[in-house]
This record gives structure tokens, sequence and C-alpha cells, in this order.
């Protein structure tokens, strides 16, 4: 616990300082108002030693536009922003963020939550909830904690660190997280009764916990543990769902589950900024926070193979050795290329000539190569044969010349 | 705050030391189920010490608030009964400003009122009004205290260290202990007489 906090001791300077001053003024300056200066700066000095007030007060002096430069710099990064058009007007450009990121910054959100046990973040569609819990696992998993993440949406790279499952509503795999999970929470409760008490900590993330909850057999009974008991296992609970309705979650008679929760509310104010309700636990009360300033998961999502893109530089290698190969005598879709490494390798020509654009290295197969020695047998043109077949120009007129016994 | 508020957990422990209502809720509780001797014992002691402290808190605290709110009134008497001549049909001046003083002193009492009333709420304006209400008190009372530290030091500097010193004693300490001793002289008067027909009714039983 701190002695002393550092805006409790300026509070306590500023009433001494100012207010002896203003006490010595009405002594030395009977009848004079003199005293109420010092009485105003022990006043002021008191009040800006309050956050919410030295927010406030920071906020509307940067409004003023002879101050804003000065206070602009001053500004915590926590503190209250004008909106859009205003702070156009007023206020210097700002750096240039990064393309995919939120208006407001507020770093208490995210410490509060990091503080919690368990979590519960409500929020709609685009309402910023995945990018909260996002921020919250990779956090995690970056400081070495092992988190299972069960999200229906999940994509290749959504999750870095975490072990994700569920990509593409694959509940079956979540349920199988779950119970591996289950057994985890098992086996910690009984190293516990063996006098353990201390624990690595497993983080428990659950997204579109509406959809996952209530379709994956045994997950109420696992959120509901851990709810409860999980947090003296090191088991932590993260859950984001679209509304705080005790049916969403399935639920119905045990709301009490949701009091272990710290409830979090993701929206949008009337001005379209991000905004984050934080539900008091004890009083209930909602207290109004701006949104973290995070970037947007999805640009983290790794995209499928093109099939069409040029090889890598390994497979152009080799596919240039393969030119250089000569095509089996049979005319089959086979070549051996003999690589430094690994050695011999087969590969199937006709699959990996279509990746080299402008040349055709597919030998004529031997029917039409018949039929081209068949066309200069029976007198026809090069050109009326090749126009009626097709195939590899210089192959096809190999054998046509062939045929024609020239 | 109470001990089970997250941000009473947080607090520092210059905070918790300050935090009167903490202070009055304990009390409250230790004196729930006193018997009647320890409740008597400390309805004894807080009494004696609220009799010590009572008259530090009238003179130092209270009286000094009263005549400095009285200097302000005198000081502005002319224009006000000048005003009140003009308007003695529409406005009672002479009386509004004796309620002004009234007012006044009761700022006096505004910084223990709102740590009991208002502890949940933290809202920047009622924590603007809190410590205006304790500087405005720290004012008014320096002058009283002020003059009595000028009689234990002949040092300028010394002097006012100890003003300051014993001006936040008089005008924020010898309040909260009081509201603290008041509490515990109610709550211990209360058990008393819980006990004592308690002990009627077992009498009557017997």
């Amino acid at each position: 616990m701190t002695l002393i906090t550092t805006d409790e001791l300026a509070r306590g300077a500023c009433l001494l300082v100012f207010g002896s001053a203003a006490g010595m003024c009405t002594v030395s300056f009977p009848g004079s108002p003199i005293w109420i200066l010092p009485a105003a700066a022990a006043v002021g000095g008191c009040a800006l030693t309050v956050p919410d007030i030295r927010r406030e007060a920071l906020a509307t002096l940067a409004a003023l536009p002879n101050l804003g430069r000065a206070v602009g710099a001053l500004r915590p990064p926590g503190a209250r922003r004008l909106p859009q058009g205003r702070a156009a007007q007023q206020s210097p450009p700002p750096a240039a963020p990064g393309p995919e990121r939120t208006p407001d910054a507020r770093p208490d959100l995210l410490a509060i939550l990091q503080e919690q046990p368990h979590r519960l973040v409500i929020g709609r569609t685009r309402g910023g909830k995945t990018t909260l819990l996002h921020k919250l696992a990779t956090d995690w998993a970056a400081s070495g904690a092992r988190v299972v993440v069960c999200d229906p949406d999940a994509a290749p790279g959504l999750w870095p660190g975490c072990e994700a499952v569920g990509h593409g509503d694959d509940l079956a795999a979540i349920e199988r997280m779950l119970h591996a999970v289950r057994a985890e929470v098992q086996t910690r409760r009984a190293q516990r009764a063996q006098g353990v008490r201390r624990f690595a900590p497993l983080h428990l993330v659950i997204d579109e916990a509406h959809d996952v909850v209530p379709g994956v057999p045994g997950a109420l009974d696992l959120v509901e543990d851990i709810a409860r008991r999980g947090a003296k296992l090191g088991v932590h609970l993260t859950i984001g769902v679209q509304d705080r309705q005790v049916k969403t979650l399935g639920l119905e008679g045990k709301s009490a589950v949701l009091h272990n929760f710290q409830t979090v509310e993701m929206l949008r104010d009337a001005d379209g900024r991000r905004i984050a309700l934080l539900h008091d636990p004890v009083t209930g009360e909602r207290r109004r926070m701006d949104a973290p300033d995070l970037p947007d998961p999805e640009r983290l999502i790794v995209p499928p193979p093109d099939p069409r893109a040029p090889p890598p530089a390994a497979d152009a290698a080799l596919l240039a050795q393969l030119l250089a190969t000569p095509p089996p005598a049979g005319g089959g879709e086979q070549a051996t290329v003999h690589l430094a490494q690994p050695g011999p390798v087969t590969v199937n020509v006709t699959a990996v000539a279509g990746a080299l654009p402008g040349r055709r290295t597919r030998p004529l197969a031997q029917p039409l190569r018949d039929a081209y020695r068949k066309a200069g047998e029976s007198g026809e043109s090069f050109r009326a044969a090749y126009r009626r077949l097709g195939g590899n120009r210089n192959e096809a007129f190999e054998a046509w010349r062939q045929g024609r016994g020239a | 705050m109470n001990a089970y508020d997250p941000a009473f957990q947080q607090a520092s422990c210059f905070t918790r030391l300050l935090d009167v209502r903490s202070y009055v809720l304990a009390a409250r509780a230790a004196c729930a189920r006193l018997d009647p001797a320890p409740a008597l014992f400390m309805v004894v002691v807080f009494g004696l010490i609220t009799l010590a402290l009572t008259p530090i808190w009238i003179v130092f605290d209270l009286a000094s608030t009263w005549e400095f709110t009285t200097g302000l009134r005198t000081a502005a008497a002319p224009v006000i009964y000048e005003m009140s001549g003009r308007a003695e049909s529409v406005l009672d001046l002479p009386v509004g400003a004796l309620l002004t003083g009234i007012i006044f002193t009761g700022f006096t009492l505004l910084p223990s009122l709102f740590e009991l009333a208002f502890p949940t709420v933290r809202h920047p304006l009622l924590n603007l009004v809190l410590l205006a209400s304790i500087v405005f008190d720290y004012v008014t009372d320096w002058g009283k205290a002020a003059a009595l530290a000028a009689t234990w030091t002949a040092n300028r500097a010394l002097e006012v260290v100890y003003a300051a010193a014993f001006c936040l004693f008089v005008s924020v300490g010898v309040q909260a202990i009081l509201v603290c001793c008041i509490t515990v002289i109610i709550f211990g008067a209360l058990a008393l007489l819980r006990g004592g027909a308690r002990s009627v009714r077992a009498v009557v039983i017997e």
C-alpha cells in the first residue's frame, strides 16, 4: 500500500502554503479582500490534484485558442479530446495516427481490467469488444501466460501467441479445448488440495459467448465453475458477449455469477467515438471512460496463399532446373530433377509448369504426336493441322515432319 | 469508503487516515453490541475527550469563522444599509447579511458533513466544494491560531510553521476527532440503554 500519493502530497502543500498565505493576509491586511487571491490559489491548486478535475481543466484550457498549443503538449494521454470538428479548428493537426486506430486513449481501463480476476466485455457488433479482448489476450500471451481463445470467428494469425480454436464456427474444436481446460482446472484443484497455492496464470477467453456457451456442451458449467472458484487456481475468464441478459449466456437463475466479473460495456457516443462504461461490481455504478486506443486486430489475419502468385525463390530455382531437364521419354506427366539437396526429386511437370507464365514446358502427348505424324503422312499442311490440333508448336512440327518423311 | 470498497483497498495510507467515515462506521460497529459496562466506560472516556476538544473547536474554529464573517459583514455594512434603505419593502437585507454570516460559518462544518454524507460520490463539483470549504475554514481559523502560535516562539519563521500546523489541527483534525467521539457517545449511550432494557427483561423473566 502506498504511504501517500503525489497528488495528496501536492494537495497538502497547496493547502498549507497558499492557505497560510491567505491567513496571513487576513491578519496583516484586516478588512482587505486580498486574502481571496491566495485562498483561490489554494482551492485551485488543491482542485488540480484531483485527477477528474485536472482532466477537465486541461481539456478546457486546450480548447482556448492561445493556450491550446502550450497545454496540448502537457495534456496526459488519457485527457478527453475535443470533438473532431472543434479540435480541427482550434488545435494543430495531430501526428498521423495508424490507419486502424480508434480516436481516443485512456490507459486506465486496461489497467482496471487487468487487475480483476474475471472480465465480461459487452458490446454490439463493431463496438470494439473483440478489439479489447484481443489486446488483453495478446498482452497476457506476450507476458508468458497461457491464453486459450475460443472464437468462432477466429482466423489465421488473429490471436498471436494464443491457443485459438473455433475457426469457422468449429464448435467441436471449442468443445475439445474446453474439455482440456476443464481437465487443467481439475488438475490444479487436486494440486491445491495437496497444498500448492501458486499456479501459472491460465486465461480462458471466449468471444461471441452468446453463440459458444449455449452451443457447446459443458461450456456453461465450466464458465460457472471458473467464475466462482477459478481465481484461486490461477484460471481467469474473459468473456465477450453482445448483451448482459442472463438468458443470452444461459445463466437464468444464476445471475449472481455475473457479480464475479468486472463488466465493461463498449459503446459509441453521440459523436461516434468509442467509449467504455465500467460497471462498479460493488455499487453497480457505471463509470464512463474513453475507449483505449487500440489497433484493429483484423490487420493480423494472414490471407490464404494466392495460387497464381509467382513461386518463391526456392521453387523458382527448382523450376529453372526442371526446364533444363528433358521431358520423359514416354511423354508422361512426371520428371525427375537432380538437386544438390535433397537429391533426385520427382516432380509433376504439369503442375509446376503452369506457375511459369509465357512458358509451356508440357511435352506433347503421344496421341497428339501421332495425330501430327498422320497429318504429315496424309499431306495435310502443318498450318491446317496445327490450327486443328494445337499443342506445343515446335514438337508438333517435328512430329508432322517425321510423318511427312522430310 | 469502507473496507470492502475497491477504492478504499487501493487508497493510500494517508487517505485511509483521513477517512472520517470509516472511523464513524467502525465506531458504530464496535458500539452496536457493547455490554452496559464497557458502553458506560466508552461514553465517559469519549465524553471527556469531547469536553476537552469542544472549547478548542468553538474558540479556534467556530468562533473564529464567525468573527471572520462578522468582519466581512461589518465591512459591507454601509453598502448593505444604504441598499436596505432603498429597497426596504422588497428585501430585508440586514437579516440577509446575518443569514449570510451563518451560512459562511456553516462552511466550517462542511468538510466533515461532506465526508460523512458523500463518501462514495466522486463528482468533480463535490470535490471542488469540499476543497473550497476546507480552504475557507483554514483561512478563517488562521487569525486565532496565529495569535496563539505567536506566544509559543519569538522566531517569525517558526511562528508561521506552528501556526500552520495548529491551524490545520483545529480546522480539520479537531472536527474529525469530535465527529468520531460524538459517534461513540451516541452509539455507546444507545448500547447502554439497550443493555439496561435487556437486564430488566431478564429480571422479569426470572
